[in-house]
Order: C-alpha cells, then structure tokens, then sequence
C-alpha cells in the first residue's frame, strides 16, 4: 500500500475474522447482524467477560452484568485504552462495531503536566511507521498543518504509541488527530459547494 | 454502581508510560552518586562544596529567571551536578558557582529553556570557566589526602584566586602523556586515583551509572558504543601515522573525561540526534575530534569541545538521517520503477 493511501486504493479490503465470520453466517442463516460479542474487561470492572450481546444494548447493563463498575472506576472506553473513544454516558448503546468496552480506573489515567519536547527519540522508536512524532509535534504546535503533510501526517493512523512513550507527555497523537481534522475541512467544503 | 455523571471522558490514548521527563531527569542525577561517592573518597569532602556550589549556581538563576517553576523537572539540578563532575576538587567554590550560573542561563535558558537549547548546558559552563579561570581549571590536587580534605582555594573570596601555595597538586594522566610522553596503566585509571576532575578519576563507577540508565533506556547505548568503538578504529589508524604521540586504545578510552562524557554528557538527550543512524555518527564524530585534539591539539583533553561542537552539527545530522516511513519508496527506488 503506497504511503498516504488506503487498501482501497491498491483494490484490496482488510477485514478482522470476525467480521468476515459475521458475513458468513448473514449468507448461510439469512439472520442479520443482531448480536455480537463484546468483551467487557478493564480494572475498574468487578468480573471482566466475553459476553453475547443484543446490538443497542446500554452498556451500563453489560457492566452490570459484570459485576459493575468498581469504587476507583474513571472512564468507559469502547475499543482499546490506545484508541478508544471514552463514553460521556453509561446509556450509550453497544453497535455493531463495538468489540469492547475497557474501565480505566484513577491509577492509570493520571493527568499530568505536560514538559517541553527534550528530543529524546523515544517516539520515533515507537511509531509503527517510522514517523518523526517529534518533528509533527512541533509542527503541530506552530499550527503549521499544511508542513505536516510533507513529513507523512496522512501515514499516522492515531495508533497513540507516541503520546503513551512521551516522557514529556505531549498530546502527540491528539495533536495530530486535531490536524487531521483541521486539514480533512477546506475539502469537504470544497464538495458540498460544488 | 457508579452514576452515569461520575465518568470522565478524554481523548485516547487513555494511558500512558510510567517515564517522565522529571523522573529521567532525578533517575540521571541518581546515578551519578556512586561517582560523586568515589570523588570524595579520592578527593575528600571538597568534591562536594564545589558540585553543591554548581547545583546551587544552577538552581538559583533558573529561579531568578524563569516565570514557572521549572526547578521540579531536575534539569537545573542535573546540570550542575555534570558541570561539577567535570572540576577540580581544588576549584573556588565561588567560581563554581559562577559556572553553574553561567550553565543554566547562556547554555539553557537564552535557547529557550528545556529543550531548545543546542550545546550540552553543563559543557558551556565549564567551558566558559576554562576561559574565565585558565589556572584554577587546571590546578589538579593529589589524590589520598583523606576524607575530610579540603583546600584553602575552596573558600576563596570572590574574584580572588586563593591561597594555593599548599596545594599539593599533580599532574593528570592526559597531562602526562601530552608533555612528558608517559603513558599511566589501565588499572588505576579503570578503578580511580589518577589527578582529574571528580568525575575523571573512575571510570569503572562511570560506567556503573551508565549501563543503569541504559538497561532503564534513559540513554541511547548506540552513542556511547559508537564512541568506544570509533576509538578502538582510529587510534591503530593514527598509530601508523606518527606511533610516537598515539597512546593504547585502553588509555584513550579511560583517561580523562571520556567515559563521563560519553556515558553522560553526549547522551545529553535535548543535544543528542533523535535518529538512530544520528547516534551513530554523533558518536563517530565526538571519538574522532577527541582523538585529535588530544593528539595533535594545543589541549591534553578534547572531550568537551568534541561534544560541543559534534552537538552544533546535530540538527544537520538529524535533517539527513530521517527514517524511512513505511510504504514511502525512497526517490532512487521509483526512478528505477519509471
């Protein structure tokens, strides 16, 4: 796949088992996709699981199902703690792309201050693509977005191995995530005028 | 169960690595106590009035000038601690804190502060005292006068030089070889108890230091390895020009500030390349100028303006060394393709 492209691009899709196991049985049973399993784990839940569940259910009754949340319990996670989307409300409903759901507690989301960048190189020995994370992070700071573009911003899938390496704990995926945006808005308007 | 209220959202990641700037920073400073410990055990308690001067030279004008502070991420402290490794016992606790003063605010704070600055702030300090203080620099004490030693010069008055008549001094092994062409033994200079600066007197605890903060990965190992082994290349290589003047790769490597600066001051990671090809040249440049301003240069030792001018060249180094991003095909690659 060539840098700043996607599989679609090179006329290819990647899919996860799962999905691919989901389709299978839409052909074999004619059932649509009406439940699936979710895995429901993190510290701040009291008995973690894999649970089958109905597609629209509130995730609060799958905690519950699980024990609920424990006392330190911060945040909701669907998906990873990497990449995650945090939920504002336990009422949210599970979809059919929701895998899994993580409680983080207080002892691992702490906020901290964020220092100068001190180029210690460990991001760059984290990114999975072999980004400069340092170089964007600065660039980002600046506001310069369109530069980013030039050192391969579209190559960065927000994976969050640099912000979780940083020692200075700069916002670097965050950051970048912001630029994306940032950079994705003249061209829709571009669109939505023509 | 928890209300729905009580959850905090953010943007992912949510979690993060235990290391922190600070944490590096005082983990850094830690492991310089063995070698702080064998410099008062070599040099006595004189060791430490002059680095506390220094510390105190650092964190008095990073508090005098910046707004924040900044004194808790321990780079002030570091600072000083390295620029005293890099003196003399004997040294005026006066000038050491001039030095320490100096450091933090031309060699840090006027780039910016943490972070922006090009040259290894403890390195600017001191050399600005070896311009500043040529003789006191350079005024080496005996090793062995006892624990509680210490010399009239320490508490000199300011702008005085001090009283250095009963100074029982001694030459460094640098100095030796420089102008008397006599070469010191491995041992001592492995184990400790050669005339130099606190920090140049043991390797071995040096070394101790920094393989700590290599197995903790707080320092990149490809520099200091590419220095050893850029030495252990060039000094056969020098030997066949002029074999009178090149000392054995074991000298080179031990004496003088070598090991601290390669463990500690070139590892520097604010004036250190970020790339790993970087490292690797950074440190073939540092050996490489150390190697000929020891032996060819007007100065027995090399190592700190080596550093210093190899950290000037970091940000072409780290310009020409980008990675390759995954998926990018390199120019040469897609002209073959065309």
């Amino acid at each position: 796949v060539p840098s700043g492209k996607l599989p679609v691009n090179v006329g290819v899709i990647v899919q996860n088992v799962g999905t691919i196991a989901c389709i299978a049985e839409i052909f074999q049973s004619g059932l649509p996709l009406v439940e699936r399993i979710v895995t429901v784990t993190g510290p701040g839940v009291k008995r973690p699981g894999n649970l089958l569940v109905p597609v629209g259910t509130q995730v609060k009754d799958a905690i519950a199902f699980c024990g609920g949340l424990t006392e330190d319990a911060e945040s909701v996670v669907f998906g990873g703690p990497m990449m995650g989307i945090a939920q504002p409300d336990l009422r949210a409903p599970i979809v059919k792309g929701t895998s899994g759901v993580v409680v983080l507690t207080q002892q691992q989301i702490v906020k901290r201050h964020a220092y100068p960048c001190i180029s210690c190189g460990h991001c760059l020995e984290a990114c999975p693509v072999f980004l400069n994370p340092s170089r964007l992070g600065q660039l980002a700071q600046a506001g310069r977005y369109a530069d980013m573009q030039g050192d391969h911003l579209a190559d960065c899938m927000l994976c969050g191995s640099c912000s979780y390496v940083c020692p200075s704990n700069i916002p670097l995926s965050q950051m970048f995530s912001l630029a994306k945006a940032a950079l994705r808005r003249p061209k829709t308007k571009v669109t939505v005028v023509v | 169960m928890k209300e729905p209220t009580e959850i905090r959202i953010g943007a992912s990641p949510h979690i993060h690595s235990p290391d922190t700037t600070e944490r590096i920073m005082w983990t850094v400073s830690a492991t310089l106590l063995p070698a702080m410990a064998g410099a008062v055990y070599f040099f006595g308690i004189a060791s430490l009035l002059v680095t506390s001067a220094c510390i105190a030279g650092a964190m008095s004008i990073e508090l005098l000038i910046t707004r924040r502070n900044t004194l808790r991420d321990g780079s002030a402290v570091l600072t000083g601690l390295l620029l005293g490794m890099t003196l003399p016992a004997s040294f005026p606790m006066w000038m050491a804190f001039i030095g320490g003063a100096f450091a933090i605010a031309v060699g840090k704070l006027a780039f910016g502060g943490l972070g922006q600055n090009i040259f290894n702030p403890s390195l600017i300090g001191r050399a600005f005292l070896q311009a500043a203080f040529p003789t006191a620099i350079t005024t080496w004490p005996k090793v062995g006068q006892g624990l509680q030693a210490m010399y009239a010069s320490n508490f000199a008055l300011p702008f005085m030089q001090g009283d250095a008549t009963h100074l029982i001094t001694s030459a460094t092994p640098l100095g030796m070889m420089k102008f008397e062409h006599v070469q010191t033994n491995t041992m001592p200079l492995l184990l400790g108890g050669t005339a130099g600066s606190l920090g140049e007197t043991s390797s071995a605890l040096i070394i101790l230091g920094g393989l700590y903060l290599i197995w903790k990965r707080y320092l990149d190992w490809r520099i200091p390895l590419s220095i050893v082994l850029t030495i252990a290349v060039i000094i056969p290589l020098l030997n066949l020009i002029s074999p009178e003047r090149v000392p054995s790769i074991p000298f080179m490597l031990f004496s003088g500030g070598l090991m601290i600066g390669a463990m500690y001051m070139a590892t520097d990671v604010v004036t250190s390349p970020l790339t790993h090809m970087g490292s690797w040249i950074y440190g073939a440049g540092i050996a490489t100028l150390t190697a000929l301003i020891r032996i060819w240069g007007g100065l027995p030792e090399g190592v700190m303006y080596a550093i210093l001018l190899m950290n000037a060249v970091v940000p072409v180094i780290n310009r020409l060394t980008q990675p390759k991003v995954f998926g990018v095909e390199s120019k040469r690659r897609k002209e073959a393709h065309a």
